[in-house]
């Protein structure tokens, strides 16, 4: 067998595999959320740990804020929780409740201060190891000094200079690799509207950012 | 690849960076405690009220809140047709004066007054009126002076004769 068609051939096997788990991982769910409804704590402790992690990110990421985004992860799960009767599994509970917290997040940020106080989480050791992200600080800004707190802070000012909905679709597609369509489920509107958001978030980011790209 | 793409490849390596941003070691371990702990503490101080069980989906479904909006706004508009109802403009027919009989009972002779209010008498008798009360309305229009005052009490002398009120012995 040849190199490509060796290639072909496990990456048909890990897609498999990948769907396969996605499907594990729907039914597994089903079934705590059904346990859930019944008022067993042990299964909705079980949800919590299997999204809190990218429900967090996702809120972190939309206030800069870590004492905000606990908050509204908080209040986004115990939301659920008392809302569970309401969720029929007409969309999966990834999307329903990612619509939850968003729509928690976004009428937070309506009424929270314009000034935005951001109290930033630390990066983990493993960015260090990223190679592209090193050569980026090291040899693509003018500012060849530049130390990655700051880099990590003016991308964070970069982002609440968004509007909430781009900011969103951003934190959504570039931050946590949701597919357009995913994040039309998730605010409610075509993949279209995502995409068009996506690219002025981008070109606004791109402005505020260019002393730090090429 | 989506159009216009490439001319963001730096920007999307750029947050990137944002993957790596985290919350404090064990943060994750001890979240769901802490929501779980929130739940069973509003459950034992009876935080689930019958409104909150009343409002489940207002976070996921706009049309709840569009039909609850519908049921309070009908309401209203209902109350404030029944209101109208009973406003003097629309009373109903049992309410009009001549059929005060049927809901209230007009003063007997030891509580006169009562009888005399226009709106509670019985449409089949007529409205009384104390002598005493006729002799002060004829002085009061033949007199050419002003009255003394808003709340003088008239005066008693020589020339006034003073009747009981007759009220009829039957009714």
């Amino acid at each position: 067998m040849s190199g490509a068609a060796q290639k072909e051939t496990s990456k048909a096997a890990a897609d498999q595999s990948t769907d396969e788990e996605r499907a594990e991982e729907r039914a597994r769910t089903a079934k705590l959320v059904e346990r859930a409804k019944q008022g067993d704590l042990g299964a909705y402790d079980e949800l919590i740990r299997t999204f809190q992690e990218r429900i967090y990110a996702t809120l972190y990421n939309m206030t800069s804020n870590h004492e905000d985004a606990h908050d509204l992860t908080q209040e986004a799960f115990i939301k659920a929780y008392r809302s569970l009767a309401s969720f029929k599994g007409q969309s999966s509970f990834y999307t329903w409740i990612y619509r939850i917290a968003v729509n928690r997040t976004i009428n937070f940020l309506k009424k929270r201060n314009r000034r935005v106080n951001l109290s930033l989480n630390d990066m983990d050791a493993n960015v260090e190891n990223n190679p592209e992200l090193v050569s980026l600080i090291s040899e693509n800004t003018p500012r060849r000094d530049v130390r990655l707190s700051e880099l990590q802070e003016k991308l964070n000012e970069a982002m609440q200079r968004l509007s909430e909905s781009h900011r969103l679709v951003v934190t959504l597609h570039d931050i946590q690799g949701l597919s357009h369509e995913e994040i039309g489920r998730i605010v409610n509107c075509n993949p279209g509207t995502v995409r068009s958001r996506l690219f002025y978030a981008r070109q606004q980011l791109q402005a505020h950012l260019s002393d730090y790209l090429k | 690849m989506e159009p216009n793409e490439d001319n963001f490849e730096q920007l999307r390596k750029l947050l990137e960076l944002k993957r790596h941003e985290g919350p404090p070691p064990g943060y994750f371990e001890d979240l769901p405690g802490g929501i779980i702990a929130r739940i069973e503490a509003e459950d034992a101080r009876g935080a689930s009220a019958w409104w909150r069980r009343f409002i489940p989906g207002f976070d996921t479904s706009p049309a709840m809140v569009g039909a609850y909006g519908v049921i309070v706004a009908s309401l209203v508009v209902v109350g404030v047709q029944l209101a109208g109802r009973a406003t003097p403009g629309g009373e109903p027919a049992d309410l009009q004066p001549g059929n005060a009989l049927a809901i209230s009972e007009p003063g007997t002779a030891d509580d006169p007054a009562a009888s005399l209010q226009p709106a509670m008498a019985p449409a089949n008798l007529p409205i009384m009126e104390p002598a005493s009360l006729a002799v002060f309305h004829e002085r009061e229009t033949n007199s050419s002076s002003a009255p003394t005052g808003m709340f003088a009490t008239p005066s008693l002398n020589g020339t006034t004769t003073v009747e009981r009120a007759a009220f009829p012995a039957n009714r």
